[in-house]
């Protein structure tokens, strides 16, 4: 098969898209070693990368030099019909497989054959001509975009009417003085923006919002300051050279990304130089965020400079308050150096070939408190497998040194010797090598010595090849030894193959418990919905151990054909059984076994009630809620538990007084669980407990009522809350901070405003994240 | 007598013999070294007159080899003297006086005391107790040669691989055999090129069987 670099114009696009990945990768890679710069030279760092982005295909061209690692950026050739290969690949890779036969016949190739060419419609298509053409679509629809939100900002200026009054006039003309503006920009207000924006390339204008009327002094200063800093920065240039260079790199998302970076470092470099001027941090941030909460969720046009951006906000904040951090303006002195080095950095790219670039890793970002629900049922222990001899983790490989050995092991299994092949077996099943599977089974069908029949059945099941299965079937069925066969059924469930059910089915009646047992725990291990019909007699089973791994079996298949048996079972003897059951039917989640849950729900033993709810909680339906609201009283304070989360897990507000009521119990997790659940049932009013459950003795149950007063979001909440800011525990600080920035009510903000000048980095953190919440 | 009877024995005469001479785990977690040697006088005492059998299944119990791979600490045995006795095993002897002491106790003589020997040597990984072992390696008798490559098997570091190897090529199939399966208790994939030969070849099934297990043990 021959392959085919992209040529012409579509080679020059592909090539160039290659280039300013890896150029935008290495921008991403080093942003970390920026962090020391001010705002204002990292934004002239993304700026000149953008610039070069698309200067990179121009630059190739007059590249003086060229280092030729360029990868085959190609596609598989479509071959024209009756047109000869190149070469032949293949030809070095060749065995005779007759040497009787004349030079060139019967050579058989090694490899992969030469494609044949079918024609079809995609080979009509020119794919570079496509490409080019699918790019300049997007690059219109892109250009078309920036024009319409030039337009929508031109309505914006018509609307907008002339800003009256001396106060308007002194407070520009003091920050233009603090700016160094030569001349003072127009100030205008607008009904129809919801935060400041400036606009204007030759004659700037600020364009202000309608509540900027009622602005106290300072906050008029603020963002005066901060608009006229983006005038000064000439950030309306900058920013629209940006979005065409983006415009043209439309289908690359690193360029979106470096655009965002390039837009916010522009945001906090004016952010810095309004510090510069002398305002204070916390009352500019204070400022900022009153700016934010006026603005609500509407967003500022694509293309004008808006003071503050809700995705943005939780970092400038911090920006802002960080002290010691470095807000120096751009000079020539520093403006050089920098697009120097990025330029340098720059020139390899143009002349080297591409590779693939790492993607930047993005921090996750936490805006929900950690919830501890109630620990799921586990599945139950696995059948003890047979017994052979551990052996150490190994990865099956083909290297050389494993067909070697693997060679000599199976040649010895032919030997005279039993204790040779029994160990050859055993070692061949510790090798890993899936090669030695047919040995193997010849050795289990064939081998007169048992003790190898099981080696080879337990090292079949190490292997865990489904090509064994037709021969550990028939040793199920078939094998003399009582061991053998037991094996064979382990190994079945090893390999998870669906085509050993049948088999499996056919021992369920064997006399020998530990068989059926066996051939059961395979049958849940296959989860096949076939095995369905064939392990509900077991269900009555004589040996109860049989009967409780039937139902394991039919919980891990989780087909609702087993919801009827199951229930019907529910009555068994054997408590094992019955806790079984219960979890068999939670994982089935079908809303037929509720009635025989809520009897289990009743049972004597406190481990199958326990069980039951868990189930319950599962299901997730209504008609179990009164059932579970009676377990809240149970004896069992881990009934009690598990009935909490699973009303937590159905949702229903009609349970509110029942879980508010166990907010007293005795047990911290039974209280924990219904402050949990009490923030799960949608209620629209904070219940009175869940206050109370405030001042717990308990950190978790505090932390999980404030999580739950989140949820509820019902501003009776806000003073318990404000009181959990000082709690000891800083997780209850974190989840107080986070519910209270869920509730809709400003003065739920003043204390999380506080938390802003907290020494505690963290707490400031978590602070700024429940301040940038939509209220 | 019955094997398990034998076992028991074995056992007991290790037990009480550790159980009197050990110090006591506060003791020897902060300092075995000048104990080492008056220890392993008494083990090997104590080992004195075990039957073979037993004294080596009481070692693979102990080193936790043995009952489906259980290791000692999972074993969770009431009695104390088998707790001091998992305890000493599980720590390296540090004090290379002992060296001279095992050595000797690998001569011909009392068939416990010597793989008692060979094992402590070999647990010991000092470089004069592998010097010990290769020396062995090289005994005239046989059953010290065994033992030599016994004890190997428990060692590491350099100047181990190499006297395993050629002692694949002694004429008496035990030694063969303990040096196969010591080679596949280092797991050293070097040695396949030796073993493979000797599974597909060596006259006696023992050695093809331990062979075909070390191969096994190789990474």
């Amino acid at each position: 098969m021959n392959v085919l670099s992209f040529t012409g114009p579509a080679g020059l696009v592909v090539d160039a898209v290659l280039k300013g990945t890896l150029f935008l990768a290495l921008l991403f890679l080093a942003s970390p070693l920026l962090r020391k710069l001010s705002a204002g030279s990292r934004h002239l760092v993304w700026g000149t990368g953008l610039v070069l982005l698309v200067a990179l295909p121009l630059i190739s061209r007059v590249m003086p030099w060229h280092i030729g690692v360029l990868p085959a950026v190609a596609r598989a050739k479509v071959e024209a019909p009756g047109a000869a290969p190149e070469h032949s690949v293949t030809a070095a890779l060749t065995v005779g497989v007759n040497s009787n036969e004349a030079p060139g016949a019967g050579v058989k190739e090694i490899g992969v054959a030469p494609e044949q060419s079918t024609p079809g419609w995609f080979q009509s298509i020119d794919l570079g001509k496509a490409l080019l053409s699918i790019w300049a679509l997007g690059f219109v629809l892109v250009l078309l975009r920036l024009w319409l939100a030039r337009r929508s900002a031109q309505q914006l200026l018509a609307g907008a009417r002339s800003v009256s009054g001396q106060d308007w006039d002194r407070a520009a003309i003091r920050a233009a003085d603090h700016l160094s503006l030569d001349d003072l920009p127009a100030l205008r207000i607008s009904s129809e923006l919801p935060l400041p924006i400036t606009l204007g390339v030759r004659h700037p204008t600020i364009l202000l919002p309608e509540e900027s009327e009622q602005w106290p002094e300072p906050r008029r200063s603020s963002v005066l300051l901060h608009e006229m800093a983006h005038i000064r920065r000439r950030d309306v240039v900058t920013h629209l050279a940006a979005r065409l260079a983006c415009a043209a790199w439309w289908f690359h998302p690193l360029a979106w990304l470096a655009l965002t970076r390039f837009r916010l470092e522009s945001e906090r470099a004016a952010d810095d130089l309004v510090l510069a001027a002398g305002r204070r941090a916390s009352e500019y941030a204070q400022d900022l965020l009153a700016v934010v909460q006026e603005a609500g969720r509407v967003g500022a046009p694509i293309h004008a400079l808006a003071m503050s951006q809700r995705a943005d906000f939780e970092g400038r904040l911090l920006a802002i308050l960080e002290p010691g951090a470095s807000r120096r303006g751009v000079t020539p002195m520093t403006a050089i150096p920098l697009v120097l080095v990025v330029s340098l950095a720059a020139l390899p790219f143009a002349a080297i070939g591409p590779a693939v670039p790492p993607v930047p890793s993005v921090p996750p970002v936490s805006v929900l408190p950690t919830v501890s629900t109630p620990p799921r049922h586990e599945s139950p222990a696995v059948p003890v497998v047979p017994a052979v001899p551990a052996s150490p983790s190994r990865t099956a490989t083909s290297s050389a040194r494993s067909i070697v050995v693997a060679g000599a092991l199976v040649t010895a299994l032919q030997d005279a010797d039993v204790a040779v092949r029994r160990a050859a077996v055993h070692s061949l099943g510790q090798l890993g090598d899936t090669t030695v599977v047919a040995a193997l089974t010849q050795a289990l069908a064939n081998d007169t010595d048992e003790g190898v029949r099981r080696a080879a059945a337990w090292a079949l099941g190490q292997l865990e090849q489904a090509s064994a299965v037709p021969a550990l079937s028939a040793a199920l069925r078939h094998d003399r030894d009582i061991e053998v066969r037991r094996n064979c059924a382990w190994a079945l469930g090893q390999i998870e193959d669906a085509s050993a059910v049948d088999a499996l089915g056919s021992v369920l009646g064997d006399p020998d418990a530990e068989l059926r047992k066996k051939a059961v725990w395979a049958l849940g291990q296959i989860e096949s919905a076939r095995s369905v019909p064939l392990l509900i007699p077991v269900l009555r089973d004589a040996d109860p151990e049989a009967r409780s791994q039937a139902a394991w079996a039919l919980g891990q298949i989780e087909s609702k054909d087993a919801t009827e048996a199951l229930s019907n079972a529910a009555s068994d003897s054997s408590r094992e059984v019955r806790s079984q059951i219960a979890w068999a039917l939670g994982q089935i989640e079908d809303a037929r076994a509720v009635p025989a849950l809520t009897r289990l729900l009743r049972d004597p033993v406190a481990q199958v009630r326990k069980q039951a709810a868990w189930a319950l909680g599962q299901l997730e339906n209504t008609e179990a809620v009164q059932p579970l609201a009676g377990a809240l009283r149970d004896s069992d304070p881990e009934v009690r538990t598990q009935a909490a989360w699973a009303l937590g897990q159905i949702e229903d507000p009609s349970v509110a007084s029942a879980l508010e009521g166990v907010l007293r119990d005795d047990n911290k997790d039974v209280r924990k669980n219904a402050a949990w659940a009490l923030g799960q049932i949608n209620l629209r009013t904070i219940p009175p407990g869940l206050i109370t459950a405030f001042e717990d003795g308990d950190a978790d149950v505090r932390k999980n009522a404030a999580w739950a007063a989140g949820q509820i979001e019902d501003p009776a909440a806000i003073m318990g809350l404000t009181k959990l800011l000082s709690d000891s525990d800083r997780d209850v600080q974190k989840t107080a901070l986070w519910a209270l920035g869920q509730i809709d009510d400003p003065r739920a903000l003043e204390g999380v405003t506080k938390l802003l000048r907290s020494s505690d980095a963290e707490l400031r953190r978590a602070a700024a994240q429940a301040l940038g919440r939509d209220h | 007598m019955p094997r398990a009877r034998r076992l028991v024995l074995g056992l007991l005469t290790l037990g009480v013999a550790l159980s009197l001479t050990l110090p006591d785990r506060g003791m020897a977690a902060q300092s075995r070294s000048p104990a080492d040697l008056a220890n392993v006088q008494a083990l090997l005492e104590g080992m004195r007159g075990t039957a073979p059998i037993p004294c080596g299944l009481a070692f693979t119990m102990m080193e936790g080899n043995g009952w489906g791979n259980r290791s000692p600490g999972h074993a969770a045995d009431s009695d104390p003297a088998v707790e001091r006795i998992r305890d000493w095993l599980e720590r390296p002897i540090t004090d290379p006086a002992v060296v001279p002491l095992l050595r000797t106790a690998l001569a011909p003589g009392d068939a416990c005391v010597r793989q008692t020997a060979a094992r402590l040597l070999g647990r010991t990984r000092h470089p004069r107790a592998i010097t010990a072992l290769a020396d062995a390696l090289r005994d005239a008798d046989h059953t010290t040669r065994a033992l030599g490559a016994l004890g190997l098997g428990f060692s590491e570091g350099p100047g181990v691989f190499e006297p395993l190897v050629g002692a694949l090529r002694d004429s008496e199939a035990p030694v063969r055999a303990n040096a196969a399966l010591a080679l596949g208790h280092l797991g050293d994939h070097r040695a396949m090129s030796s073993l493979v030969p000797l599974l597909k070849n060596d006259r006696a099934p023992s050695v093809r069987q331990a062979a075909a297990l070390a191969l096994g043990e190789l990474d």
